[in-house]
């Protein structure tokens, strides 16, 4: 079969990524990283942003419109990846204690409404969008503003330490903003002869079947290669027919995720697990695509940047002092610091936006919610790295934290 | 009853999706990859309880949702796939390179070469008389000339005269299979493998030169040599390479062995390689530098190998044509009766004088009945080559490898059950968490 040099060149262009991915994270190159002062540009995984730029059709032109459809299928895997792997966070009892929940409901309703009210308003200053469009765009950048990423708080990867209420915390922060994105994305697409309601819902029992499939399937065979294989095949089905729809993947796949997690027995544990390694080359996958969708920011996009960096920042530290309010003994009461790093969901709902969004928002949301999240995933680890400092728990609060994440496994063992 | 249930709400999805949103985008291909695969794993451990090969269950399923059959795999999906296809042919015949112990071979050495070459060379001369002889009964040669009969029994011999590494890998991958048997046909096929370009280019080559066209032999010289030799060195390299990222870094070295056989499919396919060959070497390489490491990586491996082998074998068996198999089935069958019958002839002969042990020597023809993806390859070619009676040949050529595709690795494991290589109750491999966090760096 004969094959163009632009094929190659791209699939070279992603195999060269994935390399990216296994060295960015050795030890020695973290310390050269260190030495020279980059080391939170590596870790912001700007260098894949760069790459995607760079193969784009402004670029080299490797990552031209017909070879991002042959990709399709792989970015469709990955988005669904990203949703499923989240929505199974919301297992075990610690991410569902009533006060985390509050707190997190809180923080990322105070954000969205803090990014998303001010942006309405500013957008009509420096663009010469509609209202409707204006509200589609600040409320798309208000839920992308709420998303928040995990951080280990602590040296250890595999020791979180006190700060596993944090991370529930931005979880369910995710979870919300994705949920509320997924719906307006829903609501927005082009579906003939179907309303925004029936759209929502055909979106949530995409989710619920193909979670409810995925938990019989596993529940029916042991962990190991094939029980992969079947969850890769229901990703598939589930991030694919949303997709076939013109429905926000990473949202079925997330209400697939929360469907299993809220099943019974503790299967989302050892599906995380069982994906989990597939994250990081996902991520960069999706950097790359990203880049490659990236259209060239004017100065007026450039100011919304900043606005919804500035705004995004207000946000997460007002909502979490609020929301801290509702777990104080859980949480501190600067918890936002620790919130404002992103997520890899954030680049996988600026694709989706680029479905389904119109031409002139998708522009908009596309290089805020890139641009971003990537200077909230440089800084952030900055300011969650004073949090750690600055905060030295009190020993009550340290107990009080180690119950909860201690009553996780007891729990497990209850329902096994 | 809870994996009927799931597929039954699985297929209700894609019904859901088809019935609203059609059939015809690129989307819906995803989905009907997603369930095939579902489908597929399942068939294949439903084959394995029957101590019948799983990839045989996954080219049913392939065949069954194919254009032949359903139609849920359309023509058009299959360009999707070639990513998957390529990393399947990389994948396994880097697992493939990791069985070959250079020690163990040192001392089969010229055992295993007297063997190879009486068993292809009798093939050869076998089938090339065969199909001479039959050339004056077939419709597109009984009114041909002497020159274009001579052209079709050659280039006949030398694409019927192949095996399917593949296939042997990927039945002897599943079943774990250790023993004589299992390495001998090994290393038949991929002996055979190395010799399939030379002796189908020169085939083509003569075979052009009797239909009365113009070759540039220099060329074809030079693209050969490249495509063996370059392959080989490319893959030594890479192999190298494998070997002191062990040694320095020995991190995420799983994805790091996927990545490159990626790499290595699709760069080689580029530069006029063999990626099969490549990766040969390279697996042959980073085994020998590195024993003790082989099982580990195996096993990282197989955890990456098994969903990208069950979208392979799917998409081939989706790939059969049964329709062009009604057509010419006396033909196609005569033609498997013939080849079976000169490979179980001529190997007893080679076997003798290469001193292999009679209860071994009775069993190795069951693993060069496959034929798959190479032979296929070849029949295109073929088609493709010769304008006055190619296509008619390629048709004749892909119905009796179709069902070489199914009935050899049924073969293949009946005799490798035979003889006691498969352990009994083959286990699942379970993720082992502290090597997967290893080598996924999870």
């Amino acid at each position: 079969m004969e094959h163009s040099l632009s094929d190659r060149s791209a699939l070279i262009g992603f195999v060269v990524v994935g390399l990216l991915v296994l060295i960015r994270e050795q030890p020695r190159l973290l310390n050269w990283g260190r030495r020279l002062g980059i080391e939170q540009l590596l870790n912001s995984r700007l260098q894949f942003l760069i790459v995607g730029l760079l193969l784009s059709e402004t670029g080299v032109g490797a990552l031209n419109q017909s070879i991002v459809r042959e990709l399709d299928a792989l970015v469709t895997l990955g988005l669904g990846i990203l949703g499923l792997l989240l929505g199974l966070r919301f297992a075990g009892p610690a991410s569902k204690d009533p006060r985390i929940v509050r707190a997190a409901g809180v923080e990322g309703i105070t954000t969205l409404l803090l990014v998303g009210g001010p942006l309405f308003f500013l957008l009509d200053m420096v663009s010469s969008l509609t209202w409707q469009q204006r509200a589609v765009a600040a409320a798309l950048l208000g839920c992308t503003a709420a998303i928040s990423g995990r951080r280990s708080f602590t040296r250890s990867r595999s020791e979180p330490g006190p700060w596993a209420p944090l991370n529930h915390v931005a979880d369910l922060s995710t979870i919300l903003g994705v949920l509320a994105a997924g719906i307006l994305l829903a609501v927005l697409s082009p579906s003939a002869g179907v309303s925004p309601l029936e759209r929502v819902l055909t979106m949530a029992v995409i989710g619920c079947i193909g979670g409810l499939g995925a938990w019989l399937l596993a529940t029916d065979s042991k962990p190991g290669a094939l029980r992969t294989a079947l969850l890769l095949g229901v990703l598939l089905v589930t991030a694919g027919t949303a997709t076939h729809l013109a429905l926000p993947p990473v949202a079925a796949t997330l209400i697939m995720g929360l469907t299993i997690a809220n099943l019974p027995g503790s299967l989302a544990q050892e599906l995380a697990e069982s994906l989990a390694f597939l994250e990081s080359p996902v991520r960069a996958l999706l950097l790359v695509m990203a880049g490659a969708a990236l259209p060239l920011p004017s100065s007026t996009a450039l100011i919304g940047v900043a606005l919804f960096l500035t705004l995004r920042t207000a946000g997460k530290i007002l909502g979490g002092r609020m929301g801290s309010s509702f777990a104080k003994e859980l949480l501190p009461e600067k918890m936002g610091l620790g919130l404002l790093p992103s997520s890899a969901v954030a680049l996988g709902l600026a694709l989706d936006f680029q479905a389904t969004a119109p031409g002139v928002i998708a522009h908009v949301v596309v290089i805020t919610a890139v641009l971003g999240s990537l200077f909230s995933e440089t800084a952030g680890v900055w300011t969650t790295q004073v949090l750690a400092r600055a905060h030295m728990l009190s020993e009550a609060a340290l107990d009080a934290v180690s119950e909860v994440t201690s009553a996780a496994p007891q729990a497990n063992e209850q329902t096994r | 009853m809870k994996r009927a249930t799931a597929l039954v709400l699985i297929l209700s999805l894609v019904v859901l999706a088809r019935h609203i949103g059609g059939d015809g985008s690129g989307r819906f291909a995803t989905m009907a990859l997603g369930f095939v695969l579902i489908v597929a794993a399942l068939i294949g451990e439903a084959f394995e309880h029957l101590k019948l090969p799983r990839l045989t269950g996954y080219l049913l399923v392939g065949l069954a949702f194919g254009p032949s059959v359903l139609n849920l795999i359309t023509p058009g999906m299959t360009h999707h796939l070639r990513l998957v296809n390529g990393l399947a042919v990389a994948l396994i015949s880097f697992g493939a390179g990791m069985e070959l112990d250079i020690h163990k071979l040192r001392g089969q050495w010229r055992s295993l070469v007297k063997h190879g070459w009486i068993l292809l060379a009798g093939l050869y001369i076998g089938l090339f008389s065969a199909m001479l002889a039959a050339t004056p009964f077939l419709p597109f040669t009984a009114a041909a000339s002497w020159s274009v009969r001579v052209a079709v029994a050659i280039v006949t011999a030398s694409v019927m005269a192949t095996f399917s590494p593949t296939v042997v890998m990927a039945v002897l991958s599943e079943t774990r299979a250790r023993g004589p048997l299992s390495e001998r046909v090994l290393q038949l096929v991929i002996l055979a493998d190395l010799g399939v370009v030379v002796v189908f280019t020169g085939a083509t080559t003569a075979a052009r030169l009797l239909d009365g066209a113009s070759v540039n032999l220099g060329l074809v010289f030079r693209h050969v040599s490249w495509e063996i030799f370059g392959s080989l060195f490319i893959g030594l390299a890479v192999g190298v390479g494998v070997y002191f990222y062990r040694l320095l870094v020995n991190e995420r070295t799983g994805l790091v062995l996927a990545g490159l056989c990626l790499f290595i499919a699709e760069v080689g396919s580029r530069m006029g390689l063999s990626p099969l060959l490549c990766c040969l070497a390279a697996g042959c390489v980073a085994r020998n530098t590195a024993p003790h490491a082989a099982h580990e990586m195996e096993e990282l491996l197989h955890r990456v190998r098994m969903p990208v082998l069950v979208v392979f074998f799917a998409a081939a068996g989706a790939s059969l044509h049964l329709n062009e198999l009604a057509t010419v089935a006396p033909l196609a069958v005569g033609l498997v009766l013939a080849r079976a019958g000169l490979i179980f002839g001529v190997n007893k002969v080679a076997a003798r004088q290469a001193g292999v042990r009679p209860e071994i020597a009775r069993h190795v023809p069951f693993g060069l009945i496959s034929q798959a993806g190479i032979a296929l390859g070849l029949a295109v070619i073929v088609g493709r080559e010769f304008l006055s009676w190619g296509s008619m040949l390629e048709t004749l050529f892909v119905a009796a490898i179709s069902l070489h595709e199914l009935v050899g690795p049924i073969v293949f494991r009946w005799a490798l059950n035979r003889m006691g290589e498969v352990p009994e109750n083959t286990p699942e491999p379970e993720f082992d968490l502290e090597l997967d966090a290893e080598a996924m760096g999870t």
